[in-house]
């Protein structure tokens, strides 16, 4: 990837996304915040000043009860008294001004008409208010608004500047607003560094992985990142490095088989023409000729259908998918077969065949495993032999066993008897078969999540085990 | 008799027409989907053998387009997967038999021939000279005398008493008596044939069941000939 690409798809990065969804909460954090502070304090802030005007407003209503509501009375009963609120008015039920404090008309000229004030009286409210009111030169003013009498005659209006508190609350104000966002801009840059670190054992894991060739599949990711979530992906891949090349060396040494396999028939068949055709010869012979080139043809036709059934249990879906095999019917009918084969050779076959047996996985492949194995039995083991087929179930396990009473393999033979196209006895000991079968009874016991097992002594037979998990 | 063969390669082609043609069966080659069903709308065919990989369309679509013509051929297909579920599906499509290469032409021969035979209704009791096999009560006889059989026995034998007269090759005595191919099944075959020939060819009767070499078996009454 070039740095371009890499410039132009920033925002679809995980370090990117990162970043934003952490700014974008911490913004969302820092906005609730202070947006909770300035509640809070402006509620604090003016309780303080409503306690003072109430208290200011419940001595001017005592000395105004009873007062009869005109310019005059009024004056005469608040005159005497020591006010400190800024304003003091006291105004008819139509909002009309009675009175109001000396000096009002200087301070404030328009106050008499200020619509909130008016309202405020011409409402009739039975009980106090508080409201704050934006004069025209004072600015904002906190009012309390007592009405005089029960039912009210009139209606008693002291307020008082709020100079401070409007500053205070408005510098916080200011301060959120400035703050957060220089906030945020360093975090982000906090957030971006974090992330990169934090991610930055991916871009080396990435860079590695890109450089593993086919051909250098022996290479492994040595990076060991701090982080447990990492060194895990780490080792995953490591661990899928392993197989692959595991699969890769099969394939290789598998398809450098076939070919030799194949090879060795077709030069077979090519020089027995050639040898015969350089002449010419009796019917008779020709006869002949054609006759074993069609049965090195045949040998080569087993050898690829054998490498069909290969394939086929090698890859596709796990066979395990497939759904729940009554195992023991296939082996009763698996077995009835090499009961037969058995009789062409006479080679007594016997089978002892638990009922019930189930396994998830194909009836078909399956029948294969015990077909092959049965097959190599009988074919290992002389005239007069016995090939013992047993199927039970064992904690959790269908077991299946085939015994025989031929000549065994040598030890040597032993662990490689699965391996593809590996014989243990040489293809002119007259049994035939492609070196193909035991191989595709492993791979199809494994693709059912199964072990096989072989146990020999030379001389004294051998015994295939295959263990099945149960269908629960 | 008149066979299509829809094969796109030549020299596979040309061993089948030869082989046909020794046997006097009329073969007429078509070499992609299109030209093969062209012919089957020009001329009548008792039997299309056609090849799944074809340049163009497909056997299994040459395969569905003659079924949906209405007409009744016998189509048999080949192919070179053995998959199973290829084989699955070519039987699906409409095909009767189905034959994966490499095959021997005598398998292939095997194989026409029973397509081509008039098939019995299926309930109607089997008889091959005096041996008689009713399919309902699963009951064989001899003459007079009852034979009992194993049930796989009984298969064989009925699947050989429905082709009486005509060849069948072990591979299509596996595909239809065991139900799946496998080559060592041929000797399984060979000896459940002996099975049957010791319980219904006593020494004194006129024997029934005969191999044919490099071909398979066929059971015969005595009184047609050879």
């Amino acid at each position: 990837m070039s740095s371009v690409t890499r410039k132009t798809a920033i925002s679809r990065t995980l370090r990117a996304r990162l970043t934003l969804w952490y700014l974008a909460i911490l913004a969302l954090t820092l906005a609730l915040f202070a947006g909770l502070l300035y509640l809070f304090l402006a509620q604090s802030l003016y309780r303080h000043h409503d306690e003072e005007l109430a208290e200011e407003a419940r001595v001017l209503a005592e000395v105004l009860r009873g007062a009869k509501p005109s310019q005059q009375a009024v004056a005469t009963s608040l005159g005497s008294q020591n006010v400190t609120a800024q304003f003091v008015m006291v105004r008819d039920l139509r909002g009309d001004m009675l009175y109001a404090s000396p000096s009002l008309e200087a301070i404030e000229p328009g106050i008499g008409r200020h619509e909130a004030l008016v309202h405020a009286a011409a409402r009739g409210d039975g009980a106090p208010q508080f409201f704050i009111v934006q004069l025209d030169r004072s600015g904002p003013a906190r009012f309390i608004c007592v009405p005089l009498g029960q039912p009210p005659a009139a209606y008693l209006q002291v307020g008082s500047l709020l100079g401070d508190v409007a500053a205070t609350l408005h510098r916080v104000g200011v301060v959120s607003v400035v703050l957060i966002p220089v906030v945020l801009v360093l975090t982000s840059f906090g957030g971006l560094f974090i992330a990169r670190r934090a991610l930055s054992p991916i871009d080396a894991i990435n860079d590695t992985v890109t450089a593993i060739q086919a051909t250098d599949l022996a290479r492994r990711i040595d990076i060991h990142p701090a982080d447990e979530e990492l060194s895990r992906l780490v080792r995953t891949l490591n661990q899928l490095l392993d197989r692959l090349e595991r699969a890769f060396a099969t394939l290789r040494s598998f398809a450098a088989d076939t070919s030799h396999q194949l090879q060795t028939p077709l030069t077979v068949v090519r020089g027995t023409l050639e040898v015969a055709l350089s002449q010419p010869r009796e019917a008779d012979v020709y006869r002949q000729v054609l006759r074993d080139v069609a049965e090195e043809v045949d040998d080569m036709s087993a050898v690829i259908a054998d490498l069909q059934a290969l394939s086929l249990a090698d890859a596709g879906p796990p066979a395990r998918a497939k759904g729940p095999v009554d195992l023991s019917e296939t082996c009763c009918e698996a077995a009835d077969i090499i009961h037969a084969l058995g009789e062409a050779k006479h080679v007594t076959v016997e089978s002892d065949i638990a009922p019930g047996v189930r396994v998830w996985g194909d009836a078909i492949r399956l029948k294969q495993v015990l077909l092959n194995l049965g097959d190599n039995a009988v074919k290992y083991t002389p005239a007069g032999g016995r090939v013992t087929i047993q199927l039970i179930q064992e904690t959790g396990q269908g077991v299946l066993r085939v015994s025989d009473t031929g000549a065994g393999i040598a030890g040597e033979h032993l662990p490689r008897i699965f391996d593809r196209f590996y014989r243990a006895h040489s293809s002119r000991s007259g049994v035939g078969g492609t070196g193909l079968g035991l191989a595709i009874v492993k791979a199809i016991v494994d693709a059912h999540g199964g072990v096989i097992a072989a146990e020999s002594r030379p001389g004294n037979g051998s015994c295939f085990t295959v263990r099945l998990p149960l269908a629960s | 008799m008149r066979l299509l063969l829809v094969e796109d390669e030549p020299k596979l082609a040309s061993f089948v027409e030869q082989g046909f043609a020794q046997e006097s069966f009329a073969v007429d080659v078509a070499r992609d989907g299109e030209e093969a069903l062209e012919r089957v709308r020009a001329a009548t065919y008792d039997l299309v053998i056609l090849d799944i990989v074809l340049p163009g369309k497909d056997g299994f679509a040459v395969c569905r387009e003659l079924r949906g013509m209405n007409l009744n051929i016998p189509v048999l297909m080949l192919s070179a997967r053995g998959m199973v579920e290829d084989r699955v599906k070519g039987l699906d499509t409409g095909a009767d038999d189905y034959l994966t290469k490499p095959f021997s032409f005598a398998e292939l021969s095997a194989r026409v021939r029973a397509l081509l035979r008039r098939r019995d209704p299926v309930r109607l009791a089997l008889k091959v000279a005096d041996l008689v096999l009713d399919p309902i009560s699963r009951i064989v006889r001899r003459g007079e005398r009852r034979i009992d059989l194993t049930p796989k026995e009984f298969a064989l034998l009925e699947y050989l008493m429905r082709n009486a007269g005509q060849v069948v090759t072990r591979a299509m005595i596996a595909e239809r008596v065991w139900n799946f191919t496998w080559d060592r099944l041929t000797n399984v075959i060979d000896v459940y044939i002996n099975h049957l020939r010791k319980k219904i060819e006593l020494q004194d009767e006129p024997r029934l069941i005969h191999a044919v070499r490099g071909a398979g078996y066929v059971i015969r009454d005595p009184q047609d000939g050879d």
